[in-house]
This record gives structure tokens, C-alpha cells and sequence, in this order.
């Protein structure tokens, strides 16, 4: 009894804290029913101020933010727009919806920043690595773990010898592939959390050379520019743009995804 | 029929005839002024001393005339005075004039003369008089048997054409004024330019010469004469270098103030030309010479563009904030005196969101009296296209200051534009860069919202921090881990004897201590001790993977030194053994609740022993 407790005290949370998520849904739900009916009314702000409501109560998803994406395009927030948008996509990456009108506010930005062609293995591990979502990819990781654990388990136990190679075999074949899932998992989080993007929400921002007013202008940014964020100095951070430009803007002009 | 007359009087001419008006006369200035009709003069001719007294105020003062000892005075003084009006300035002039004749030859200085006005003693020039041996004016008529050279020797004594520049250097791009003047003492008309003068190297500009030519008195060598400054240009040297002006050729009527018959009736005088004999001559002025030295290499701006002069700079814009696609317009004055030509446009910095045209420029030049002034206003018209707030930098130029010798620069202020979001120009600015599937997109609108929440995750929330993420990674490994133990110990012990014994030894001895006890139920209380002791054998021989027959009491204690079984515990097993023994093999003194204690203790020692195998 004395070892079994922690364990069941564990269980009990974590089969309490679905309850909590559903029990904050409805809530959301209705915000989200709000802002549709505003939304519908063409009353863009109180929609957008009714989704806000949702994160606020601290949830999130991709359909929240592709609404408010959809509110700041019809108010002509074309930065915002994107933010929005690029955020729903981390949430529904094959989502073709928001891919669309991620395009279509795209087309309002005036910089066009020419990205210099990849090489094709590049683009191959790019596409690799951009195939599945978060929440797909745990699912693949997790699927080829477990079918490696059953089949080294059935392994162990099986005694006669066609069916053991049959099922070593599995083994290889799936932990192979849960590894290797595992890995772009891995390189996926560590991309999200040390490569931050941003959008720029200025109409315009002059890209310094040098975290300070005075030093030179390097180029000229308009909203809804996505940027990388490579370093923060007090009120300046160091952007760098997809085709290598780089230089420091205040951090007030830009917004992260 | 008119040179037939020709023969004139020596009639020494007194006063120049006025001809267009006096414009040298300040306000309430008085000026004075003293001159002789001939120098040098021949020891027995006449000339005329002449002073003058001009000013703006009627009453004019009578001059005090200077000591004349070395002339003796024919006729004078007489006294002539004149006013008039010319443009509202009133000026009045008084002339004394005395005919002097030398007493000797040498050089003479008649001293000023002097005049005192409101307090003030002005004083006149001096002239320094030489006389010469015989008739001056003999030796002018000498040639009067050919008319022509004897009045061309009178013209270029009384008519000189000069060419004046303001400086003989200056430096590139500097102003520089060249005035050509008339200086006469004859009636001329007509002037009539015949050969404009070469500039090579040159940028000019004229001064514009409108109406009458102002006509001055000035005194050289004490000659009064007039003088007019009949065209005037201000050059700028484009290169540096010796630089020359070639002479401007000039033709003038020169009316030849005659000379009366000397034997003429009134009627040969009365039939002359009163305005005298028309003679029509070319004058040539001087050349020109100008140094013109590079500017100061010392302190040159990086952004001078060739600007010598002085100027100033204003900007202006007609408005700071403007929505996006409104047009702006900055003005941008440059005046001053100088070389503004060179300036076609002024280097000002505009984000590159604006777009920007040509600019207006509206140039003005001013002549003054003595110099050239410009004003030249660019204005430029811009069409910000992106909402936002720009800062446009101060426009600088520089030029060079000929007069204080140095390099200034001129800045306008700073702006800053706050562009508002604008009506929007469909495809105004990114059209141009569309590509073709962009186009098929354009026009069309946005995706509807989505309308099903979906499932909802807490911000921030991210799988691998949560701890199901990591029971599920980690609980499966050690599953696999304890079922590959368990596998290798089934394993064992179906092919290992020694490790089957060994795992087993325990559960063997407890087994045959149940026996044991049921025996002890049954009564049977020598073959229960005769259990517990196999039990207690059993177990070290089957830990040993020994067998238990034949095990004697010294291999047992062998085996429990080796593997450093407790002292007391090992004491403890064997006088159970003992106990065993003696009790099997005494059956009568046997009493059951003495087996129960007993079978307690050799369950505990097993239990105990346990730990050391």
C-alpha cells in the first residue's frame, strides 16, 4: 500500500486535470460564440476583444488565433494579421485556410525580402522537418515507441524462432523510426525555443546598425515583415531577415510569434 | 561744305556741356572738386581752372580759392551755379572758374581749395600743373593742315575707353566685376559695340544697363572728366590660372567741339553745326588680365560642391503630417551672392518610402549696383506611400567665403514627417512585385472564421513539460528492462542447476519447515525436529549447490566463515542443529509447545541467513 499511494496520487491528478480543461471550455466556448456573432455584425474590434478573452483565461489554439488573424485583416492590421495567422499555424501547420489568408495578407506587406535559393537537400530536411505539427509528431514518436516496446517484449517471450526474427525485425524497423522522429521532435522544440520569429506591427522601422538612435541606417522594414530575433539588448533587439540582412530595431515595432 | 569751315578759334572750352545729368551727389553732402582743361600747358596759352561746388542743399557756400601766385589770372572768377531736379534729388552746383595763364615753365602745384559747409572744411584736390616750353596749343594745331589726325589727336586725348576689373585675382568660382567706361571730355553719341570681348575660362553675367547711362564727374590728373560706365559684367573664372579678357571694341560719334575761325564772319558761325563736327571712332579698352588662384585645400568640406560667394539657406515644408499617397512639398531657398548656377540640386536624404519628383526650380537674379545676388528655390514635391513617422536629416552645403578667407556650411533643420495610414492605391506600390499566383489571389477575400473551438491548450502548454509525457517515455523502458530480468532468470533456472538451487534453496527450506510443522501437528515430534534440521542443512547445502548428504557439521562451518556469516547468528544455527539432534533422538521429554518455540527460532535463523547468500 505504502509504495502504490504516490502513484495513485499521481493518477488521480492527472486524470483531474483534463476535468479543469473541459470545465474551462465552455467558458471559451462562449467567448468564442460572442466574438463569432460580432464577427458576423462586422464588428471586428469587440470580436477581436471577445477571442482576447480566451487567452486570457490562459488557453490557446489554432482556431482562436486564426479568428483574431481574421479581425486585424478587416481592420487593416496587416502586421497584426500575420502574427495571428503565423501563430494559428504553429497550432494547424497543414491547416489550408489559414495558409490562404496567411497568403493574402502577406501580399499587403510591401517588402518583398527575396529568399536566395536552397539547396535541394536543404529543402528536403526542411520539408522533413516541417512535416508534422507538435502534437503529430509526439503521436508518430510515441506510435513507433510503443510498437518497438511491444515487439521487444513478445521478443523475450516468444520461444519459437520464425516469429522471434519476424518481430526483432519490427524492433529495429520501429525503434529506428521513433528515434529518428524523436530527433526532429527535438530539433523542432529546440528551434522553437531558441529561434524566436516576429513580425514587425509598425507601419515602417528603420533598422539600425547599432543598438542606438544615433548610429547609421542600415535598411527599412515594413509591417507585417516576419523577422528572426538573434539578440535582445535592453529596448533593442538584433533581427535577421531569411536572406541574411541583419541589424538592431526597438523591440516596441515588432511582435513575437 | 561743312569741313571747308574748318578753321576754328582757339576758343579754350570753360564748361563741359551737360549732358545727360549728375547723379554722383549725396544727400546734405557737399563735394568739391578742382580741375584744369589742359595739362601739360604751353607758356604763353590760357587754361582753365575750374572749381566746383556741389551739393544737395541750396545754399551752396562760395569756395575759398587756393593762392594762385604762379598763374597770373586773365579773366574770373566767375561765378556760375545750376540746380535742378533729377528723380526728386534736388542738387545744386556752383562753379567758380578762373582763365590763368603760367609765368614760367616747371611743374606747379595749385593747392585744394578749400570750402567750409555746416562746420566742416572740405577741401578739393590739388592739381600739379606742368608747363612747357612754346604754345601747347600750337603744337595741337601743327597738324591741322589734315583735319582728320588733328582731331583724332583730340579724340584720344579727351576720349579714353578703359576696361576696370573690381580684382586683378580671385579665386575659382569668385565674383568678379569688369566695368568698361567712357571717359570723355567731347560729346559723344551713338556708342555702338563692334567686338564683344572673349571670355574663355569665364562664366558671365551681365548687369543689365537700362535707360540713360548715369553720368559721373571724376578728376584725373586734374582733368575733370566724365565718365560713363557704358557696359558692366560680373565674370566667375571656372579654372584656375591667368586668364584674360580680350579688349572690347567699341565704336562712338564723337562731336568735335570746334574750333571757331579765327578770320570767320558771323555768318561762316552761324552756318557751322552747332553741335560741332561728327567723327566716328573705334576704341578699343585694355586687356584684361585675372589671376585666378585654386581654392584652400585647408578645411575643404568633403561635401563641397564648388560654391565661392556668401549665401544663406532656408527650408520649409508646407506640412508634417500628411496621410500616406498625399504629396509634400519641401522648399528649399539658397540666395546670395556668388555662383548659384552651380547648384542644380540640393542632396536631401528622404526615406525610401517616399516618392519623390524632379524638383521646381525657380531661379531669380538680382543685379545690384555693384554685385550679383541670386535666389534660387528648389522645390521639391514628395508622395510618402507607407504610413509612419520619418525623420528627414537637415540638408547641408558648403561653400567658400572669398572675403573672410574660409569654408561655411549651411544647414537647414531638421524635420520630422508623421505619415498616416491613406486612402490605399490598389496595387500601388507592391503590384510591381506580384508574382503570377499572387495575382490570382488578389482581389479576393479572407477565409471565414472558424466557428468550432476544437480543443483547447493552456498557453505555454508544451507536451514534454508535462509528467504523462514523461511516465509514458520512461514507465515502457522499465518495463522492458524488469521483463528481460525476469527472462534471463527463467531462463537460468530451467538450464543452470546451481542457479536453480541456489534461487530455490529458501523456498525449499520454508517448505520443509511447513512440513515440519505439520508432522509437529500430527504429533510425530521426533521426525519434525529430524525436518528442521534437513531443513537448516538443506538450505546452506543447496546455496552451495552441495548435496546435502554427507554434509557434515565442519563443512557447514566452513561454508559460514566463508561467507562471513554473523557470529552469533552462525552459533545460533548450529545449536538448532544440536537442539534438532538431541531432541529427535530423545523422544520422551518433548513437549509440544517447546517444538513451537523451536520451530519459531529456525524459521527466524533462516530468515536471517537469508542476506549472506
Amino acid at each position: 500500500m505504502r509504495f502504490w499511494s504516490p502513484i495513485l496520487l499521481l493518477g488521480v491528478i492527472l486524470f483531474c486535470t483534463p476535468c479543469f480543461v473541459v470545465n474551462a471550455q465552455s467558458g471559451a466556448d462562449y467567448y468564442l460564440e460572442q466574438g463569432n456573432i460580432a464577427y458576423r455584425k462586422g464588428d471586428y474590434e469587440s470580436a477581436f476583444d471577445w477571442y482576447e478573452k480566451i487567452l486570457s483565461m490562459g488557453f490557446e489554439n489554432g482556431v482562436v488565433y486564426y479568428n483574431m488573424g481574421n479581425c486585424k485583416y478587416k481592420l487593416d492590421e496587416i502586421g497584426e494579421a500575420i502574427l495571428y495567422y503565423e501563430k494559428a499555424l504553429k497550432f494547424r501547420p497543414d491547416d489550408s485556410e489559414i495558409k490562404t489568408n496567411l497568403q493574402l495578407a502577406n501580399l499587403k506587406v510591401i517588402d518583398r525580402i527575396e529568399m536566395p535559393p536552397q539547396f535541394f537537400l536543404f529543402q528536403w530536411w526542411n520539408r522533413v522537418l516541417n512535416l508534422f505539427s507538435f502534437n503529430q509528431l509526439y503521436y508518430v514518436v510515441f506510435t513507433f515507441y510503443y510498437i518497438a516496446i511491444a515487439s521487444i517484449l513478445i521478443y523475450f517471450f516468444i520461444k519459437s524462432d520464425r516469429p522471434r526474427r519476424i518481430v526483432f525485425s519490427l524492433f529495429i524497423v520501429s525503434i529506428t523510426l521513433a528515434v529518428f522522429w524523436g530527433f526532429i521532435l527535438y530539433l523542432n522544440i529546440k528551434e522553437n525555443n531558441t529561434n524566436v520569429q516576429a513580425i514587425v506591427v509598425t507601419p515602417t522601422v528603420t533598422v539600425e546598425s547599432a543598438p542606438e538612435e544615433s548610429s547609421t541606417d542600415v535598411f527599412i522594414l515594413h509591417e507585417g515583415v516576419k523577422v528572426r530575433l538573434r539578440e535582445q539588448r535592453g529596448d533593442w533587439v538584433r533581427i535577421e531577415l531569411p536572406d541574411g540582412k541583419s541589424g538592431w530595431l526597438q523591440s516596441s515595432s515588432i511582435k513575437k510569434i | 561744305m561743312w569741313r571747308k569751315i574748318g578753321n576754328m578759334k582757339n576758343l579754350l572750352v570753360t564748361i563741359l556741356p551737360i549732358l545727360i545729368g549728375y547723379s554722383i551727389l549725396f544727400a546734405q553732402e557737399i563735394s568739391i572738386t578742382a580741375s584744369v582743361d589742359k595739362n601739360p600747358v604751353g607758356l604763353n596759352d590760357q587754361f582753365t581752372y575750374q572749381v566746383e561746388v556741389s551739393s544737395s542743399s541750396q545754399n551752396l557756400p562760395d569756395p575759398k580759392l587756393p593762392n594762385l601766385a604762379d598763374f597770373s589770372v586773365l579773366a574770373g572768377p566767375n561765378t556760375s551755379t545750376s540746380f535742378q531736379i533729377v528723380n526728386f534729388d534736388m542738387k545744386a552746383s556752383k562753379t567758380i572758374t578762373l582763365i590763368l595763364m603760367p609765368l614760367k615753365e616747371g611743374k606747379f602745384e595749385i593747392p585744394p581749395a578749400l570750402v567750409e559747409f555746416k562746420g566742416k572744411t572740405h577741401k578739393s584736390n590739388s592739381i600739379s600743373i606742368t608747363v612747357t616750353k612754346g604754345t601747347q596749343s600750337q603744337t595741337q594745331r601743327k597738324p591741322n593742315t589734315s583735319q582728320d589726325s588733328s582731331s583724332d589727336a583730340d579724340i584720344s586725348e579727351s576720349i579714353v575707353f578703359k576696361a576696370e576689373p573690381s580684382k586683378k585675382t580671385a579665386y575659382v568660382h569668385e565674383q568678379i566685376n569688369l566695368s568698361y567706361k567712357i571717359y570723355f571730355r567731347a560729346n559723344i553719341r551713338n556708342p555702338e559695340f563692334l567686338k564683344l570681348p572673349e571670355t574663355v575660362g569665364f562664366w558671365i553675367e551681365e548687369f543689365p544697363i537700362k535707360g540713360d547711362i548715369p553720368i559721373r564727374q571724376e578728376v584725373i590728373n586734374g582733368m575733370q572728366y566724365n565718365v560713363a560706365e557704358i557696359r558692366k559684367m560680373a565674370l566667375f573664372p571656372s579654372k584656375t590660372g591667368k586668364l584674360s579678357v580680350s579688349p572690347l571694341v567699341l565704336r562712338l560719334d564723337v562731336v568735335m567741339q570746334r574750333q571757331k575761325r579765327r578770320s570767320s564772319s558771323f555768318f561762316d558761325d552761324f552756318f557751322d553745326n552747332p553741335f560741332g563736327r561728327v567723327v566716328s571712332k573705334e576704341f578699343a579698352s585694355n586687356d584684361v588680365t585675372i589671376d585666378v588662384r585654386s581654392l584652400p585645400e585647408k578645411n575643404k568640406p568633403a561635401d563641397f560642391s564648388g560654391l565661392v560667394g556668401t549665401f544663406k539657406m532656408s527650408s520649409e515644408f508646407d506640412k508634417t503630417a500628411v496621410p500616406a499617397n498625399e504629396a509634400l512639398s519641401l522648399k528649399v531657398r539658397l540666395s546670395g551672392t556668388g555662383n548659384l548656377k552651380v547648384i542644380n540640386e540640393i542632396p536631401i536624404e528622404i526615406p525610401s518610402s517616399f516618392e519623390i519628383f524632379q524638383p521646381k526650380i525657380k531661379d531669380k537674379i538680382n543685379h545690384h549696383e555693384s554685385y550679383i545676388s541670386q535666389n534660387k528655390e528648389f522645390e521639391y514635391v514628395m508622395i510618402p506611400r507607407v504610413a509612419g513617422n520619418f525623420k528627414i536629416p537637415s540638408i547641408s552645403i558648403s561653400y567658400f567665403d572669398p572675403l573672410k578667407n574660409e569654408y561655411n556650411s549651411l544647414k537647414t533643420e531638421e524635420y520630422n514627417i508623421s505619415v498616416s495610414k491613406g486612402v490605399e492605391i490598389p496595387g500601388s506600390l507592391s503590384s510591381g512585385y506580384l508574382a503570377k499566383e499572387d495575382v490570382r489571389l488578389l482581389g479576393r477575400d479572407i477565409n471565414f472564421i472558424k466557428e468550432s473551438m476544437g480543443e483547447l491548450t493552456p498557453v505555454n502548454y508544451a507536451t514534454y513539460k508535462t509528467v504523462w509525457f514523461w511516465l509514458l517515455l520512461v514507465l515502457p523502458g522499465i518495463a522492458v528492462v524488469s521483463a528481460y530480468g525476469y527472462r534471463n532468470h527463467l531462463e537460468k533456472i530451467s538450464t543452470n542447476v546451481e542457479y536453480a538451487r541456489k534461487r530455490k534453496a529458501h523456498k525449499a527450506a520454508k517448505q520443509q519447515l511447513r512440513n515440519a510443522n505439520h508432522l509437529l501437528r500430527e504429533g510425530k515430534i521426533s521426525d519434525f525436529y529430524g525436518e528442521v534440521s534437513d531443513a537448516l542443512l538443506g538450505y546452506v547445502a543447496d546455496k552451495t549447490n552441495q548435496s546435502a548428504a554427507g554434509f557434515v557439521r565442519e563443512d557447514v562451518e566452513e561454508i559460514l566463515n566463508l561467507k562471513k556469516v554473523d557470529d552469533e547468528l552462525s552459533k545460533n544455527y548450529f545449536t538448532c542443529l544440536d537442539e534438532a539432534d538431541f531432541r529427535r533422538f530423545a523422544p520422551g521429554q518433548n513437549s509440544e509447545t517447546d517444538a513451537g518455540s523451536f520451530y519459531k527460532k529456525a524459521e527466524d535463523i533462516l530468515v536471517r541467513m537469508e542476506k549472506y547468500f
